[in-house]
């Protein structure tokens, strides 16, 4: 844990140098289909980079959207939740209600003044491995170009 | 259209009140009631659980005070297994929060009959029982005269908490029964509503001959203008919170002196939950787990994850968030919570079309959805 390297002045959080920020990015994805997705995107041996961390869960129903703020309040720079299409749910709804969840967080993130893109809701079923991969690509993309999460500026969370 | 009655004051308000609740048991259309009533001192206004007449001392359904959200006793005296008539009479706030906590599986309606009252708002507890251990008998009275003629010192100068100010629904249209004092000559009568089948029924239970009769005009006037009044410190309240918490700086600020004790949590009426996520074994590290926080960041501050409970909080309720502001009123920091909560909660509560409280058929954002909808998320 501690083998980075000592932290800047002004950041609580070490990972960010000037000028290269390599983006931290945290993805939830569903046992069915996206980490599947996933997998494929591997054994497929497509490129991403490797800016992002996956947590396997069961079911986007499942994420309770308090580990998407804990994932951020931690230095996480964006955070991408992934499942099955909607109708595809293993669980048959657990999507749909996952996608109601992300979106009152998102109105309350947006009201903090924190940008809701870094907050992404992501359809990827278990053969679309070239989805997981730009889906990656292009989160790691915009996070660049947002820039660090604001929330790391702030120590006394 | 509304069944209605009037009901002649016959001494004064509260006393006539009184009777017609000991009624309500003497003519055995309920085996229990759950009023407020003035303690003996005076001091404050607590709800009670009344089996007999004799048990009814000093209900007073108007005090200027609120000290807890009552919705909970409900929680409280109900199960699936209910049998016993139970009569409330609630403020419109404790209704919303009861209507809630029914969609949540928390109170069993069945045998309940619920009744509100007009509410006029309350006053922050400490400042009410100042006020109540100096003046003589017949405060309530008195503020309740005072408010309806409204004016400057309609409150001897004192500020209604402000969750009362924003007050959206101080009037319930949708309980069984209501009591309605806005807009009346309270020294002749007051006007009872039934605005159920349920209500219809028992009002005729306890001997009540109910008309159709439009609302009088004055009462018609006096609610207009108080849901202007209300409407504009609304308006003004949500713009002034989302400026001061327009970015997670502004946010820190509040924040800062929350000593995380999480009494907002448990004074909330829609915080129904056995264990807390947030005082779960989740949230607590071991003493080396939490030492090393230290370690990725310089600095951390203790007690540790107070930001997270405060959004993490408003994911979990804010959907049946009926801004009540009993959050604001417990907070010994005194952070400015019921705005927030009212801000944040009727922007997340448009994006459902739903309104906390509004009423028992529309089911919880969270417990349903749309297949074909929240495109943009």
């Amino acid at each position: 844990m501690v083998t980075e390297a000592q932290p800047k002045e002004n950041e609580v959080v070490s990972d960010d140098k000037e000028g290269d920020f390599e983006p931290k990015i945290i993805g939830f994805l569903c046992n069915w289909c996206s980490y599947t997705g996933a997998d494929l995107a591997g054994v497929s041996r497509l490129q991403y980079p490797p800016n992002f961390i996956p947590i396997r869960v069961m079911c986007t129903g499942a994420v309770d959207p308090v580990y998407v703020i804990k994932a951020l309040l931690e230095g996480a720079d964006s955070v991408l939740v992934a499942g099955c299409h909607p109708g595809d749910c293993h669980y048959l709804s657990g999507n749909f209600k996952a996608r109601r969840r992300i979106a009152i967080l998102k109105k309350l993130l947006e009201n903090l003044g924190l940008e809701e893109r870094r907050i992404r809701l992501e359809w990827i079923s278990a053969s679309e491995g070239q989805k997981f991969a730009d889906t990656v690509n292009e989160m790691v993309k915009e996070t660049k170009k947002m820039g660090p999460n604001p929330i790391k500026k702030e120590w006394d969370i | 259209m509304s069944k209605n009655v009037r009901l002649n004051v016959e001494e004064d308000l509260l006393s006539t009140v009184n009777e017609l609740f000991k009624k309500m048991l003497e003519k055995d259309a309920a085996d229990v009631l759950i009023v407020p009533q003035d303690v003996p001192s005076g001091a404050c206004t607590v709800q009670t659980l009344v089996r007999y007449p004799a048990g009814l001392r000093a209900l007073n359904p108007f005090a200027f005070v609120l000290p807890s959200n009552s919705a909970d006793i409900l929680v409280k005296t109900t199960d699936q297994a209910s049998q016993e008539r139970i009569v409330v009479v609630f403020r419109p706030c404790e209704l919303r929060a009861v209507f809630e906590l029914a969609k949540l599986n928390q109170i069993n309606l069945d045998n309940v009959t619920l009744i509100s009252v007009d509410c006029l708002g309350t006053l922050p507890v400490p400042e009410y029982v100042e006020l109540a251990q100096k003046s003589e008998n017949g405060l309530t009275m008195k503020l309740l005269f005072d408010v309806q003629k409204g004016g400057k010192e309609s409150l001897l100068g004192l500020d209604l908490r402000s969750a009362c100010q924003i007050c959206e629904l101080p009037v319930m249209d949708n309980a069984d029964v209501s009591i309605c004092t806005i807009g009346l000559n309270l020294q002749k009568e007051v006007l009872l509503k039934a605005n159920t089948p349920k209500g219809e029924e028992f009002l005729g239970a306890i001997g009540m001959e109910l008309s159709e009769e439009e609302d009088p005009e004055s009462r018609k006037k006096a609610l207009e203008q108080l849901f202007k009044v209300k409407a504009e410190a609304r308006e003004k309240l949500d713009a002034q919170v989302k400026e001061e918490v327009k970015d997670i700086a502004g946010y820190m600020t509040v924040l800062a002196s929350c000593i995380n004790c999480h009494n907002c949590m448990k004074v909330c009426p829609i915080c129904y939950c056995k264990e807390c996520f947030f005082d779960s074994d989740i949230l607590k590290p071991s003493p080396k787990q939490l030492l090393d926080k230290s370690e990725k960041r310089k600095v951390v501050r203790m007690p540790i994850d107070t930001t997270l409970y405060h959004i993490g909080r408003m994911n979990h309720m804010i959907t049946s968030c009926v801004s009540c502001g009993m959050c604001e009123s417990a907070c010994p920091s005194k952070l400015p919570l019921l705005a927030i909560y009212h801000a944040f909660g009727s922007d997340v509560q448009a994006l459902f079309n739903y309104v906390a409280g509004r009423s028992l058929e529309e089911e919880l954002p969270l417990a349903t959805f749309k297949e074909e909808e929240l495109e943009s998320a």
